[in-house]
C-alpha cells in the first residue's frame, strides 16, 4: 500500500460516537473514502448515511457486508465477536471503539487473529496535548522520579439525552458499568502517561446499582513505570456516575506536583492543587507537541496514526496490543472489587 | 398529600427539585426519567423513579396519569427539528394523558427574551429560546383545548447546590478570582428554593393561571448572589472591582464603527496594496496622519495584549428581563434559610429503592 493510496472504511454502528466524532473526522481525512455504514437498525444507518451523502448497507450477517480496507467497529464490546471473526478471516483491518475487550484473555484472542498494525483501539485521549506533555515529563524526569498518580473522573448522571441506552441493555452486561464505559479511558490515560508495564490492585470498592457498577474507588500499584526510581508507584483511582469528581490527573513527583484536567483543552499546571490560583501553567511546553486540544483533533490524530501504520505495516501508537494492559487492569478491578450496595 | 410528577427528573434542575420535594411530608414525588442510566443518581440518593418516554403516547399514561401536578422540567435533544417535534409531543401528551384535574407546570426560560447583552437594538433569540417560545405556545393551545390549569414559568439563571452557575461562582470565589463591575446590577437568577416555593404556591391554588418570570424575590443583584454563595461555601468574599468602561458618546461610537470597517478593509492584502499605491498620490500631510493612526493602533493593540486588565464575566452585564413576575409570597432568602434548616434535620434516604409502580390509567382519556 502506497502512502497516498486511498483507504476505504466500512463503519459498523451508527450511534452517537460515529455521528458526532468518527464520521465528521473521516470525511475530512485525506485519502480516505467511506465505503458503507451498517447498523442493526437499518433506518438509523440510512439516516446517517444520507446526511453525509454516503451508502448504507443492511445485512443480517457480517459475511454479507461489502469489502473494505478497514472496518470501524463502533458498537458495544459485547456485540463485536462475529464481526471480528469475519474481518479477521477476510484480512480486513479493524479499528475498535473503547473498551476493546471485556477480559485480558478475550483481548489476547483477538490480537492473535490480526497483525499488530491492523488492529486499533480507540483510546484517543493519548493524543490530547496534555497527555503527551505529562508522558514526556515522566519520561524525561523533569521533576524527579514519579511517586504517585491520582486520577478522578465523572460526575452525577444528568439528562441522558437518549430515550434508551445500551448501558441499560442486559445483553451488553460486560460494558455497561462506569468502569468499563467511562473509566477505561482514564485507566488507559494513567497507564499511557506513566508508561507502566504491570500493576497490582491493592483495594477496590464498587457502588452497585443491581448488577451495574456506578462508582469505583481503587488503590493500585503501577509497576515498571518510566521513572528513575523504577520502584512501584501508587495510583489512587476514582470514577463515578453518582457524585462529583475532580476530573483531574495528578502526578506526584519527588520535587513537584503536576496536574491537568481531563478535557481535551485542559492545561498542565505545576504547584499545589489546593491553591490553583498560585499554580504555574506549562502551556508553552504543551504547545511544543502536535497534540489535540479538541475531540475532533484527537479523533483525527488517532485515525492518522492508525492509517499511517496500516500503510507502512508498522504498529501505531493506538494499536490494540498497546491497550492490553488497560483491559487487564479494568478486568482486575472488576473481579477483585468488594461491592458495596449503600 | 399532593402527588407531584417531575418529567426530566434527572436533569440539572429536575434532580435538585426532586431531592428537595422528596423531603416534604405533604408531597408524594413521582420522579420520571427516560432510562435507568440517567436515573442512577436519584436512585442512589433514595428516590424511586418511573422510567419511560412521556413523548411516547403509549408510555405517557402509565407515567403521569395519577399525578395531581406535573412539572415539565425536560429538555429535548437532537437537531432543531427533532427537538421541536419532541417538545410538542411531550406537551401534547402531558395534557392528553394526565388526569382531568391535573395542574401542569411548564418550565421555560429567559432566553425567550432574546440576546441578553446590553445596548442591542434587536434582541435576537438563540435556537434554544425559539424552541422554548414555541413550546410555550403549544402549552397555551393545549390548555385552551383541555381546560386544565397550566403555568408557564420562565426560569432565570437557576442557582442552587447542584447548579452549574452556583458551582462556577463558588469556584471563582475559592480561587479569589471574582471580578465584579463597579456598578452592581440586577441578576436574572432564581434559586431552586424559590422554584419549590412557586410550585407549592401553585399547589395551594394561590396564583392565577398564566405565564410568569420566575426569579428571586425580591430580585437579587449579582453582588448579593456572590455574597450568598461565598457565605454558603464559608469563604471570605474578596472581589476585584473592575473599572467601568468610559461612557461613549454617539459620535464616538459612530467613529469607532467607521474605523473598525476601515481596519477590516485594510487587513485584506489586495486592498492594502491598492491603498499603498494610492497613498503615493495623496499629500504628505494625509500620508503622515494615516501612518500615525496605523502606528498608534498597532501600539495600542500590543500594549493591550501586554497588560491584563481584569474584566467582569459577560453575564454580569446582561440586561434584566421580565414582564410578569411570579407573585412569590415569601422572600427567596427566607426560603433558602428554611431549606438549609430542613436539609440539616433530614436523614439521607436508603439508596437504590425499587422502581415506582406504573400509574393506574382508569378514567384517563387519551
Amino acid at each position: 500500500m502506497q502512502p497516498t493510496d486511498s483507504i476505504s472504511i466500512g463503519i459498523v454502528g451508527a450511534g452517537a460516537i460515529t455521528r458526532k466524532s468518527h464520521l465528521p473526522v473521516l470525511v475530512n481525512t485525506p485519502n480516505v473514502t467511506i465505503a458503507w455504514i451498517h447498523d442493526h437498525r437499518p433506518e438509523t444507518a440510512k439516516a446517517l448515511a444520507d446526511a453525509y451523502g454516503l451508502k448504507s448497507v443492511h445485512t443480517t450477517a457480517p459475511e454479507q457486508l461489502p469489502a473494505c480496507d478497514v472496518a470501524l467497529l463502533a458498537i458495544p464490546v459485547d456485540g463485536r465477536g462475529e464481526y471480528l471473526r469475519h474481518f479477521a478471516a477476510r484480512g480486513t483491518a479493524v479499528f475498535c471503539e473503547k473498551p476493546f475487550a471485556t477480559s485480558a484473555a478475550e483481548h489476547r484472542n483477538i490480537l492473535a487473529s490480526f497483525a499488530p498494525h491492523a488492529l486499533g483501539a480507540g483510546f484517543m485521549r493519548r493524543f490530547f496535548q496534555y497527555a503527551l506533555l505529562l508522558r514526556r515529563i515522566v519520561k524525561e524526569r523533569r521533576f524527579g522520579p514519579l511517586y504517585g498518580i491520582d486520577v478522578s473522573e465523572g460526575g452525577r448522571s444528568k439528562g441522558s439525552g437518549a430515550d434508551a441506552s445500551f448501558l441499560d441493555d442486559p445483553r451488553f452486561g460486560a460494558s455497561r458499568g462506569v468502569l468499563a464505559d467511562l473509566g477505561s479511558h482514564s485507566v488507559d490515560l494513567a497507564l499511557y502517561v506513566s508508561a507502566a508495564s504491570g500493576f497490582d490492585v491493592r483495594s477496590c470498592t464498587r457502588v452497585m446499582d443491581g448488577a451495574v457498577d456506578r462508582k469505583v474507588t481503587a488503590a493500585v500499584r503501577l509497576l515498571g513505570v518510566a521513572s528513575e526510581s523504577a520502584a512501584p508507584i501508587d495510583m489512587n483511582y476514582d470514577v463515578s456516575w453518582l457524585d462529583g469528581q475532580n476530573n483531574q490527573i495528578r502526578l506526584r513527583f519527588a520535587n513537584a506536583t503536576v496536574w491537568s484536567g481531563l478535557g481535551p483543552a485542559s492545561e498542565v499546571y505545576i504547584g499545589d492543587p489546593a491553591f490553583p490560583q498560585d499554580a504555574m501553567s506549562l502551556a508553552s511546553e504543551a504547545s511544543r507537541a502536535v497534540g489535540a486540544t479538541t475531540y475532533n483533533q484527537a479523533f483525527y490524530l488517532e485515525w492518522q496514526h492508525f492509517l499511517e501504520g496500516l500503510r507502512t505495516h508498522s504498529e501505531s501508537l493506538i494499536s490494540a496490543r498497546s491497550a492490553l494492559l488497560t483491559t487487564s487492569l479494568v478486568e482486575a478491578l472488576l473481579t477483585t472489587a468488594g461491592s458495596q450496595h449503600d | 398529600m399532593t402527588k407531584v410528577g417531575v418529567i426530566g427528573a434527572n436533569g440539572q434542575v429536575g434532580a435538585e427539585l426532586c431531592l428537595i420535594l422528596a423531603r416534604r411530608p405533604d408531597i408524594e414525588l413521582v420522579a420520571i426519567c427516560r432510562n435507568r442510566s440517567g436515573s442512577a443518581f436519584l436512585r442512589w440518593r433514595g428516590i424511586a423513579c418511573r422510567h419511560g418516554r412521556v413523548a411516547d403516547s403509549t408510555d405517557a399514561a402509565r407515567l403521569i396519569a395519577d399525578c395531581d401536578v406535573i412539572v415539565n422540567s425536560s429538555l429535548a435533544t437532537g437537531n432543531p427539528a427533532e427537538i421541536r417535534h419532541t417538545e410538542d409531543l411531550i406537551v401534547h401528551n402531558l395534557f392528553t394523558h394526565s388526569k382531568d384535574s391535573a395542574t401542569i407546570v411548564h418550565f421555560s426560560t429567559q432566553s425567550v427574551y432574546g440576546d441578553p447583552r446590553p445596548n442591542r437594538l434587536y434582541r435576537r433569540q438563540n435556537p434554544y429560546g425559539r424552541v422554548k417560545l414555541a413550546s410555550e405556545r403549544k402549552v397555551r393551545a393545549e390548555q385552551r383545548l383541555s381546560r386544565k390549569p397550566a403555568y408557564i414559568l420562565r426560569l432565570g439563571h437557576v442557582c442552587g447546590a447542584m447548579q452549574g452557575i452556583s458551582n462556577s461562582i463558588r469556584d471563582s470565589i475559592r480561587a479569589r478570582s471574582v471580578v465584579l463591575p463597579t456598578e452592581d446590577c440586577s441578576s436574572n437568577t432564581v434559586y431552586t428554593a424559590a422554584i419549590i416555593g412557586a410550585i407549592l404556591q401553585i399547589i395551594r391554588g394561590a396564583v392565577p393561571v398564566g405565564t410568569y418570570d420566575l426569579m428571586n424575590s425580591p430580585r437579587w443583584t449579582w453582588r448579593e448572589v456572590y455574597e450568598y454563595e461565598a457565605k454558603a461555601c464559608r469563604v471570605e468574599f474578596e472581589p476585584i472591582v473592575a473599572p467601568d468602561r468610559p461612557h461613549r458618546s454617539a459620535l464616538a461610537m459612530l467613529r469607532g464603527f467607521i474605523m473598525s470597517v476601515v481596519a477590516v478593509l485594510m487587513s485584506a492584502k489586495p486592498l492594502v496594496e491598492f491603498g499603498t499605491k494610492l497613498f503615493v498620490h495623496v499629500p504628505d500631510r494625509v500620508n503622515a496622519r494615516a501612518m500615525a493612526w496605523w502606528l498608534s493602533r498597532r501600539a495600542r493593540r500590543e500594549i493591550a495584549a501586554l497588560t491584563h486588565t481584569p474584566s467582569p464575566p459577560e453575564h454580569l452585564t446582561w440586561v434584566a428581563n421580565g414582564v410578569n413576575f411570579f407573585p412569590a409570597d415569601q422572600p427567596t432568602r427566607e426560603l433558602l434559610n428554611a431549606l438549609e434548616a430542613d436539609s440539616a434535620a433530614n436523614v439521607e434516604a436508603k439508596p437504590w429503592p425499587a422502581d415506582l409502580p406504573d400509574a393506574r390509567t382508569d378514567g384517563v382519556r387519551g
